[in-house]
């Protein structure tokens, strides 16, 4: 059986026909083409499925789409703007905080539904809303490290590069 | 940018030609700095391209049947329900690829589907194509499989003893067919050098099991052209083998295949061999003229693991009153699980990866694994040696404490330096003690060590590890590695290499050389790597090669190309070509400067079209002993580790939080730091997981037996980033004169003394030795509740 | 697969009336676990409660907070009251799951998936909650304590909903939320406890030790006797009589008595 529904996501309204038993994932990767969320484990445990709905980080592979109808969806894909590189992504690059990149998307997410809320967030606080998302490669070091240089960069206006030091 | 706003743009940072001559290579060099990796922009905006990522048009989807039963012979295989399902294109079985094949070509044991029988819960059957996943899932429930159920051996113990039938058959008649490798190995006389020792220690160790997690699933897409080419883009580590052996099962010609690795989203060994998927998207996409793709579920990955052994060892070492050690005598049982995969290769590193960076006097180990009805085990980050390492680590703990020396001190008493390890591999370059003295120095060992108040504390551990092997898995004289570089016009070099990468950088590492040797910008450089179609063969990421052996590669290419720029800037400028510098963008003679592209473009003019090839060997002289067996774990070079590790136990609820760990690792010369400390704080986090958290494990009895215990990402638990230590890199660099630049590995040597820094620091803390891995609260809280009742036979009371 | 997506409480209860074989989803991070993977499985119909904002919406009374059938971990935790009026809540929703899991994951769905390792429960539980389940047939009231019949069995027909969970203000003291796992999120307990004291005594409320989240009337009868407990094993012995632990993958009956026994103990020594 399928739906017809309409989805908010980065911006755009799509018009998508899916089948009722579709997670968001599922419609996001499949239908959109919004490859950039990934499929870890499908049951809600790995969180490299996350997304943003309405300004909070979920797990894109256990939301019915339905339930993300009416609601602004934002993905990895959507954290760019016109003007480029945001600076959470600008300083993930700069410290190396990605290795395999598979769980990044996800961290991204997660990070961003943070910051944008409280971009002073200390270590602890990074290290709570980062674990629903697993990361295998970094023992999450340079991960904590990106996400405060990110926070201090959207609080302070600064580019990451210039706070590091960085040319 | 046009060169010419090139030159604009860096005039302000470029090193002025004149001041160039007085400044020292390193200033001109982004060796050995911090710098972005290739990738990292591709990888924080989503738009890197993983198998899965791949959409090929008229795809069908694949799915896998496995094996219910444990251990049971295939009676008979009924597909035809499945086949008329409207959507399922094609049903494969065992039959169809009888072909036998194996990572190790002395061990072929596995069929791409089982062929006549099922040696574990999981073994691959039978596999579908459909037109979508629904439907394909739906064709697997409707197969019918008829077994003849053989009695299970999951215990090692069992295998070795059992009588009738055996998990394989014997190669030999009279052999036992459960055993896939003993190796006995001596140095030296052990027995007199033990019976001549002031003090020994011995003990019982035990390694439970562990499996690599991934966050990506493997995933596999196939596509056969009306060429007749076959098409494989995979998930995997081992680009090269998969592609042989792939035209090895589908009996095809190793030209007619083509194997592409898109990223790969972390793999740690576990997807360093050829896997079902593999063969099965291939043969379903020949049989249905379809691209075909098969992605596992997270349980499959359970199943398929490849993961590290568990071991039984015992290690008894004798040595004198002041701390040096004159015999290691260690016997180990390595349970394999079904197939053989890299097990030959494992049993010896079992033995022959501990005697560094201990001068040890006389040695033996004897080694022996068997297979059991249970997912096959294979290479782990640290392949074969973090298991003994963790055994002898803390036989080095019990000797320090024995005889009163503090552990850092018995470590630094037992240094072996430079030369022949006691089992004769060369060693050129060691840093070992200064890891131990940085160590030392940052956690503050030498106030806190035995000081803490009780529940905290504080262990040490050191490790060695390999730079690459000696040998390929298939005997032959070909290089090992090799590249091929590209430069042009315009300024753009194009790297062409073979590594795989797999998040650990190789990508950017072949970058960097390039920059060092052609001073361009990073942006300036393309790198193209991992497709058997493009780039010229390597043998994949194992075993820590890529940086040493296709770094070597890429280096000895870049510089032939080098040194044509050079000529041409040279001739143009009216210097010597020994005077001519590239860097940062920059060709720098005597007093005038050019940009690279301008270089280029001279050397373009004067030589034609550049291109040039490099590769690597590795030495085949005087680095390891002349005996049977010799040849395996020798390396060209090898990296050295010390962990400090501090816990903090909780004694009501035998929770170990393991708050810091200190990592020093010689690397040889860092790159980039920035990627070196990357790969060690996430060797130790692998470690530090495996010894408190994590277990590989399947059910015993019936029915359930063989089913895995935890087949997801809830229950087998791997650290979230609220579990993690702080992890403290502390780089050293003693450079080995068989690097590139003096570079060794840092992806796996500074996993190994987790394990063994974490237990000793139990020790310190709570006064328990607890010889059996995992420390989850559940043992650890047993073995308090055990200490405590042989110390005060009485109750407890608050 | 069929589902539902009712625009109010009143259709929603409808829907139910006429179908209740129908699964209510609320947030679904324990249903689309098991979200079956081939056609077969895919009969079922489901309930999901995403629209009515009605039910989403907690409020605060005289003598209560109310949650209501949607309420997530994540609007308690937001919630400054929550924290200074029913911190268990907070400390408890800060340990299910993830940060995701929590902004999905409803109080209702807790007590209705049954789980007896739950995290929401033990805490509602502990404060004397009260389960307000309607139908087309009426309301009715059942304390939490007594809402479940047995594993994953409770007093819940299949035309009914979680309308909301009443959660009783007071004067509260010995307030605990223990959870033991094997890791510090997305763990499911090895051992998990609530206690909390107030004028009608302890209430001391155990998971992953039986069938179900349960309060152990032993243990509180050992506190009220005598504010602390005498001995470790008077603890034990009386935590013995209230629950019924098993071995299971994630840990052994042995551990999780014992431990429980010396957290509460020691807790409340």
């Amino acid at each position: 059986m399928k739906q017809i529904l309409e989805l908010r996501v980065n911006g755009d309204r799509h018009e998508v026909g899916v089948p009722t038993h579709f997670t968001l994932l599922e419609t996001l990767r499949y239908v959109l083409g919004l490859t950039g969320s990934k499929q870890g484990c499908d049951k809600g445990d790995c969180g490299a499925c996350t997304v943003i709905v309405d300004g909070e980080a979920v797990l894109s592979c256990i939301m019915p789409v339905q339930e993300a109808e009416g609601r602004e969806v934002r993905t990895v894909e959507g954290i760019a703007g016109r003007r480029g590189a945001h600076p959470l992504q600008k300083a993930f690059d700069l410290t190396g905080a990605a290795q395999c990149g598979f769980c990044t998307p996800g961290i991204l997410c997660s990070a961003l539904a943070l910051l944008e809320v409280n971009p002073q967030a200390d270590r602890d606080e990074i290290a709570r809303a980062l674990s629903g998302n697993l990361c295998r490669c970094t023992g999450y070091t340079k991960i904590f490290e990106a996400v405060l240089l990110a926070g201090q960069a959207m609080s302070s206006g600064r580019e990451p590069a210039e706070i590091i030091g960085e040319p | 940018m046009h060169p010419e706003e090139l030159l604009r743009k860096q005039a302000e940072t470029a090193p002025d030609p004149g001041a160039a001559e007085a400044l020292a290579p390193h200033d001109l060099s982004r060796l050995g700095r911090r710098s972005r990796r290739v990738d990292g922009h591709r990888k924080s905006t989503g738009s890197e391209i993983y198998t899965d990522d791949i959409v090929l048009p008229g795809m069908l989807h694949g799915k896998i049947l496995r094996s219910p039963h444990p251990h049971a012979r295939i009676v008979a295989i009924d597909t035809s329900d499945a086949e008329a399902i409207p959507g399922v294109q094609s049903v494969i079985t065992g039959r169809d690829m009888p072909l036998a094949y194996g990572i190790i070509p002395w061990t072929r044991d596995e069929h791409a589907l089982a062929f006549d029988k099922v040696r574990f819960v999981g073994d691959a059957v039978a596999a579908v194509a459909a037109v979508d996943e629904d439907t394909a899932n739906e064709a697997l429930t409707r197969i019918r499989v008829e077994y003849e159920i053989l009695p299970p051996l999951f215990e090692p113990e069992e295998a070795l003893e059992a009588s009738g039938n055996p998990i394989h058959e014997a190669k030999k008649e009279g052999r036992n067919g459960n055993i896939t490798k003993h190796v006995h190995l001596e140095f030296g006389d052990v027995d007199e050098a033990m019976a001549g020792s002031d003090v020994t220690v011995e003990g019982e160790y035990y390694f439970h099991g562990t499996t690599h997690t991934p966050i990506e699933p493997h995933c596999a897409v196939a596509r056969r052209n009306v060429n007749g080419l076959l098409e494989v883009w995979s998930s995997t580590q081992v680009p090269h083998y998969l592609q042989r052996e792939l035209a090895r099962v589908l009996d095809l010609d190793v030209a007619e295949v083509r194997v592409v690795q898109p990223a790969v989203g972390g793999a740690f060994g576990g997807k360093s061999e050829p896997f079902d998927l593999e063969f099965a998207v291939a043969l379903l996409a020949m049989r249905t003229g379809r691209p075909v793709k098969i992605l596992y579920t997270r349980e499959e990955l359970f199943y398929s693991h490849r993961g590290r052994h568990p071991m039984d060892m015992s290690y008894r070492v004798g040595a004198t009153a002041d701390g040096r050690i004159r015999a290691v005598d260690g016997k180990l049982l390595l349970d394999g699980g079904a197939y053989a995969s890299f097990g030959l290769v494992t049993a010896y590193y079992s033995g022959q990866l501990l005697m560094a960076p201990y001068d040890v006097e006389t040695y033996r180990f004897d080694a022996t694994r068997v297979y059991t009805n249970k997912p096959p085990c294979g290479p782990k980050r640290g392949h074969g040696s973090v298991q003994p390492r963790f055994g002898f680590e803390v036989s080095l703990d019990k000797l320090a404490e024995k005889l009163g020396i503090d552990p850092i001190e018995l470590r630094r008493r037992n240094f072996m330096g430079l030369g022949r390890t006691v089992n004769e591999f060369r060693v050129q370059s060691n840093g070992f003690m200064e890891c131990l003295d940085k160590v030392e120095h940052a956690s503050d060992w030498k106030n806190r060590y035995g000081r803490l108040p009780r529940g905290h504390g504080l262990g040490v551990a050191g490790s060695c590890y390999i730079s690459g092997t000696n040998y390929p898995i298939y005997p032959n004289d070909m290089p090992q590695a090799s590249a091929q570089v590209q430069i042009e016009r315009s300024g753009r070099v194009t790297v062409l290499h073979g590594a795989s990468e797999i998040g650990q950088g190789s990508d950017s590492t072949m970058a960097y050389i390039a920059c060092e040797e052609l001073g361009v910008p990073v942006e300036y450089v393309r790198v193209v790597s991992a497709d058997t179609d493009l780039t010229p063969v390597d043998l994949g990421a194992y075993s820590s090669r890529e940086t040493l052996m296709v770094g070597n590669a890429v280096m000895m290419a870049c510089r032939e190309l080098g040194t044509k720029v050079r000529a041409s800037v040279a001739t143009a400028t009216g210097v010597g070509a020994e005077q001519v510098r590239l860097a940062n963008g920059w060709a720098l003679a005597g007093g005038e400067r050019m940009p690279i592209a301008r270089a280029f473009m001279l050397a373009e003019a004067e030589h034609g079209t550049l291109g040039a090839v490099g590769h690597y060997n590795t030495p085949k002289e005087g680095v390891h002993g002349d005996y049977r067996g010799g040849t395996i774990g020798a390396s060209p070079a090898y990296s050295f580790t010390a962990h400090v590790a501090e816990v903090e136990v909780d004694e009501h609820t035998g929770f170990v939080n393991v708050r810091k760990i200190w990592v020093a690792h010689d690397c040889g010369r860092a790159l980039n730091p920035m990627l070196v400390e990357g790969q060690m704080e996430g060797s130790a986090y692998m470690g530090f997981a495996e010894a408190v958290m994590e277990h590989q494990r399947v059910k015993r009895g019936t029915p359930e037996g063989g089913l895995h215990d935890a087949p997801s990402l809830l229950d087998y638990r791997i650290p979230t980033s609220l579990d993690c230590p702080e992890f403290i890199p502390l780089i050293v660099e003693a450079n080995d004169p068989e690097g590139p630049y003096g570079a060794k590995e840092a992806g796996e040597g500074p996993l190994h003394p987790s394990l063994p820094a974490i237990a000793n620091a139990i020790f310190d803390a709570v006064g328990v030795r607890i010889d059996r891995l995992p420390f989850t609260p559940d043992r650890v809280w047993r073995a308090l509740q055990a200490a405590r009742a042989d110390a005060a036979p009485e109750s407890e009371s608050g | 697969m069929n589902v539902l997506r009712p625009g109010s409480v009143r259709e929603a209860l409808g829907m139910l009336a006429d179908e209740p074989t129908a699964i209510p989803l609320a947030g679904g991070t324990d249903l689309l676990v098991h979200w079956p993977a081939n056609h077969a499985g895919r009969d079922a119909t489901y309930l999901d409660l995403g629209r009515p904002g009605e039910l989403r919406a907690h409020h605060w009374t005289d003598k209560a907070l109310v949650l209501g059938g949607t309420t997530t971990y994540w609007d308690v935790i937001r919630d400054p009251r929550s924290a200074r009026d029913l911190p268990l809540l907070v400390d408890a929703a800060r340990q299910v799951g993830s940060v995701q899991i929590q902004a999905r994951g409803t109080w209702a769905g807790n007590i209705a998936n049954g789980s007896p390792a739950a995290d929401g429960v033990p805490v509602l539980m502990a404060y004397d909650a009260v389960v307000v389940v309607q139908s087309e047939r009426g309301v009715e009231e059942i304390l939490l304590s007594e809402f479940y019949l047995g594993y994953k069995d409770m007093r819940l027909a299949g035309d009914q909903l979680i309308r909301e969970i009443r959660v009783p203000l007071a004067a509260r003291t010995g307030q605990r939320f223990e959870k033991v796992g094997s890791r510090r999120a997305q763990a499911i307990a090895k051992v998990g406890l609530a206690t909390s004291h107030s004028e009608d005594g302890w209430r001391v409320v155990a998971a992953s030790l039986a069938p179900t989240v349960r309060r152990c009337p032993s243990v509180e009868a050992l506190f009220d006797s005598d504010g602390a407990a005498g001995s470790v094993e008077d603890v034990e012995a009386a935590l013995a009589a209230d629950v019924s632990p098993i071995d299971d993958i994630r840990s052994t009956a042995e551990y999780r008595l014992r431990v429980a026994a010396r957290l509460l103990f020691f807790g409340n020594a």
